[in-house]
This record gives C-alpha cells, sequence and structure tokens, in this order.
C-alpha cells in the first residue's frame, strides 16, 4: 500500500471511520502477524488482536502519518510480546496454557502438513536467529520500516539495527537449507 | 563429476557469506541480487510474499473491536473534526459560569454559608451567553493550592468576569501527584508517532487513577507541559478553582476542549458549581464535595 493511502486511512482512523480501521488492518495485519510470529510463535494471533485492541483505543489522539502509524503500531506489538513473554515466564507451571499450547501446535502441525508454504518455512528459519537479528530481519523485510523507525521500535541506534539486520542476513545465507534453495534457484520454490 | 559439484557448492558458500552492505541494501529492497544470494533472496521473498486468507480472516471482529475500544476511549462526539466547533461554544459557557461562580458565587456564600445548586443555574443562565472570551489552551495551571485548603481565603482562584482566563487550578490527582505527572508523561507520549509504549501496568495505574480509560485525557491537562499538551486537548484549555472552606464556596470548573470537569472543591456542606460540556457525570478528583449542580451540560 503506498505511503499516501495509507496516510489518508491513518487520519480517518483517528477520527472514529471504521472503514479506515478496516484499511489500516487489512494491510498492515498480514506483516505484523508474520512478525509476531517470529517473537512469540503459536500465541501470535492472539498477541496481534490485543495489539490492534491498544492501538483502536489509542488512536483518537494519533496525528502521525501513515509510516509514522506502521512504527507505531509495531512498536506497541512489540510490546504486547514482551508483556506475554514475560506472563508465561511468571506462569510455567500453567496446566491450562499446556493445554492449550498442545491443541494449537497440533492444530499448526496440521495446517502446515496441508498447506506447507514458503512463507512459513522462511518464519521458522528466521526465528532461529538470535532475537535482535530476527527482529531487525522482519521489522526491515517484512514489515518495510525504514532504519530510523527501526531503530525506534526496538529502542536501539540506527548503526545497531544495520549491524543486526546484516548478522541476521549473513546467518541467513549461510543456513543449509538455503544454500540448497540457492542452487536449485527460487523458481523451484 | 561429484567432486566438481562440491568444489561449485564450496565456492557458492563462499560467496553467500560473504555478504556486503550493498547486498543487504538490495535484498531489503527486495530486488534479486546476484546469484550468489539466490536463496537469501528467496527466503526474504517467501517472507514476505501476499498475506494468506487466514491473515486476513479477522477483519470483522478487528473492526468491531474498534468500534468499542475507540467509543470507550475517544472524547465525546468521536470525531475531533465534528467536535471542533461544539467545543468551542461550551468552553465559552463553562468559562462564563465558572467566573460567575467564582465571584458572584464565593460573595453569596461568604455570607450565606451556602450556596444553592439552584442559584448557579440561574447564575448561568443570565450570563452564560455573554460571550466571555475563551480561555486560552494551556493557562490556569501554575496555581498550587488545593481545593479544600482550610486556610486559603475564598476569593484565592477564583476568575473575574473581565478576565480572559479563569486561574488558579489544583492538582488533580489526590494521592501521588509525581506518579501522576509521570504516567501522564508516558501516556502523552506513546500517542506520539516516535513515542515509547506504555506497559499494561502503568497504563492500568493511570486507569485507576483517572477513575476511567475515558478520563485519562481530562485527567491528565494539568500534568502536561505546556506547548506539548495531548493533541485531544487542543481545543482550549481553563481551569477555574474556588477554593472551598469552611463556609462552603463553589469548586472549580475545567473546561478542557469541551470535555470540562466540574469539582466541587469544598469541604462544607454544599455542591460547588461546575461546567461539564461533555454528558459525563462530573467527579470529584479529590473526593470531596463532589458536586451535584451539574451546568452548562452540552448536549450534540
Amino acid at each position: 500500500m503506498q505511503d499516501d493511502d495509507l496516510s489518508a486511512a491513518v487520519k480517518a482512523a483517528a477520527g472514529g471511520d471504521e472503514e479506515g480501521f478496516a484499511v489500516l488492518w487489512r494491510s498492515l495485519n498480514p506483516a505484523l502477524l508474520r512478525y509476531l510470529r517470529v517473537l512469540v510463535g503459536a500465541v501470535a494471533e492472539d498477541v496481534a488482536s490485543e495489539t490492534w485492541l491498544q492501538a483502536a483505543r489509542d488512536l483518537h489522539g494519533f496525528d502521525g502519518d501513515g509510516p509514522a502509524f506502521r512504527g507505531w503500531l509495531f512498536r506497541i506489538a512489540r510490546h504486547r510480546a514482551i508483556d506475554d513473554r514475560r506472563r508465561a515466564a511468571r506462569r510455567p507451571e500453567d496446566a491450562a496454557g499446556t493445554v492449550e499450547g498442545d491443541a494449537r501446535s497440533a492444530r499448526d502441525a496440521a495446517a502446515e502438513a496441508l498447506e506447507r508454504s514458503g512463507t512459513d518455512w522462511a518464519l521458522g528459519l528466521i526465528a532461529t536467529l538470535p532475537r535482535d537479528q530476527a527482529e531487525a530481519v522482519m521489522l526491515r523485510v517484512v514489515a518495510g520500516l525504514d532504519v530510523a523507525t527501526t531503530a525506534r521500535v526496538l529502542g536501539k541506534r540506527p548503526g545497531a539495527v544495520r549491524v543486526a539486520a546484516m548478522r541476521g542476513l549473513r546467518r541467513l545465507a549461510a543456513h543449509p537449507e538455503v544454500r540448497r534453495l540457492g542452487e536449485i534457484g527460487p523458481e523451484e520454490v | 563429476m561429484n567432486r566438481w559439484r562440491a568444489f561449485r557448492s564450496a565456492m557458492r558458500v563462499r560467496r553467500t557469506t560473504r555478504l556486503g552492505s550493498d547486498d543487504v541494501d538490495r535484498l531489503m529492497a527486495g530486488d534479486p541480487s546476484g546469484p550468489g544470494h539466490r536463496g537469501l533472496a528467496a527466503l526474504l521473498s517467501a517472507a514476505k510474499a501476499a498475506p494468506t486468507p487466514e491473515e486476513l480472516a479477522g477483519e470483522r471482529a478487528a473492526v468491531a473491536g474498534f468500534r468499542s475500544a475507540y467509543r470507550e476511549t475517544a472524547p465525546a462526539g468521536s470525531s475531533r473534526a465534528r467536535r471542533s466547533s461544539p467545543a468551542r461554544v461550551v468552553t465559552l459557557k463553562v468559562a462564563a459560569s465558572v467566573a460567575v461562580l467564582a465571584v458572584g458565587g464565593t460573595a453569596v456564600a461568604a455570607e450565606t454559608g451556602r450556596l444553592p445548586a439552584a442559584a448557579q443555574r440561574q447564575a448561568y443562565e443570565l450570563f452564560g451567553d455573554l460571550g466571555v472570551p475563551a480561555p486560552r489552551p494551556g493557562t490556569g495551571r501554575s496555581g498550587a493550592d488545593r481545593p479544600g485548603a482550610p486556610t486559603t481565603p475564598p476569593a484565592a482562584g477564583s476568575a473575574s468576569p473581565a478576565a480572559t482566563t479563569p486561574s488558579g487550578s489544583a492538582s488533580p490527582s489526590g494521592a501521588a501527584p509525581g506518579r501522576a505527572r509521570g504516567l501522564c508523561r508516558a501516556w502523552d507520549a506513546q500517542r506520539r508517532p516516535n513515542g515509547k509504549a506504555m506497559t499494561a501496568r502503568a497504563r492500568q495505574e493511570l486507569i485507576t487513577l483517572a477513575g476511567g480509560a475515558d478520563r485519562i485525557a481530562d485527567f491528565c491537562v494539568p500534568h502536561m507541559p505546556g506547548p506539548s499538551a495531548p493533541p485531544s486537548a487542543t481545543a482550549g484549555t481553563g481551569h477555574g478553582t474556588g477554593t472551598g472552606n469552611d463556609t462552603g464556596n463553589p469548586g472549580n470548573g475545567n473546561a478542557n476542549n469541551g470535555g470540562g470537569n466540574g469539582n466541587g472543591g469544598n469541604n462544607g456542606n454544599n455542591g460547588g458549581g461546575n461546567g461539564n460540556s461533555t454528558n459525563r457525570t462530573g467527579n470529584g478528583d479529590n473526593g470531596n464535595g463532589k458536586s451535584d449542580g451539574r451546568i452548562g451540560n452540552h448536549t450534540e
């Protein structure tokens, strides 16, 4: 989506317009979900819902443009994800969570078996990176944030973001599956 | 033959690991880079492939969530654009009523010891439309007197009708003004494009302090640094405080952005006057003398 269209949607949504919000959701939710899948795995959808809810609550005070909203949304998502991880860490004995997790992973496994997409494979591989590298790659490549915005989302300096993204990509490039892919060519994926 | 393949593969690996910053920029931008990075390029394009139907399945629920969340927290009227004009009118009326109550009301109350709500309403009806100038944004925050302080003279913090701004305001948080200020700053910061998001806990604490998620904006007005008042408080902010004493004087009126709260800040036995421009109930932040004389109620 063009930044201008996104900016118009942000303005409409900030004024309470539901269609404006729907446009934002449609254009950003896929990338948001993928970012969260790398961060929190199976609970990505829940965290994405929380993220949108908080964005909806605070939208009326938002007066930035489309790209600014993109960064803002991903920053909310990151904080929600961190909260979620803290909660999960505090309740390691949570039996209900285990059962739910089992059900969820079984469902995910089934879904993966049905349609093992290149996207799932790619996200799975990115998720094996050290967290700072995985986040830098996801925000830069998938969310389409520029270095400065990514730096603000992550609370780092732009230079650190560049280094993290570079290291992440190098590590990915060296992965056996990626190397094999390079040999057979992307058209066969 | 096998050895040749292994050699080629090894070369490819070496080239692949020599990923430079130019390559990174190209890959980030989605450009196909050299053959050495074909695998990586494929991985990245898979990571940002077109959305799947599953990723777009929750739109209706998300919009429904937006509807209720936005209603819950947005200032009354839900649209800033539509609200701005009535808000100004309301601000004028509230300013007028505050001024009348602060001066006229104090005088009456000083003599009789009580100020009936009916008198306030009458005063408002008489003077409410006289066109007292709207308060300037960001004024009226400097007053340090707290409502209900028994030592303060009744006239303190009052505004004369000729003055453009009712002056003198009270700290709205009863317990910890410093904490409230910190929370409000954090809340304000996260609404800016590049601000830091609040933690859920801080947010909850602020909601509790403010007395509801939809009251945060009003609650935080006095805690904001002047020029960077929150976007929702741009229509004009004014606080008028009539400091209560034992004789029971009117409380303060607080007009901000059409969402004015009135505090009955007296510790006497009657409710102070207030102007409330939204259809919310006037909230007495200080817990004493919650006012019952709600006037200047704005209906859209």
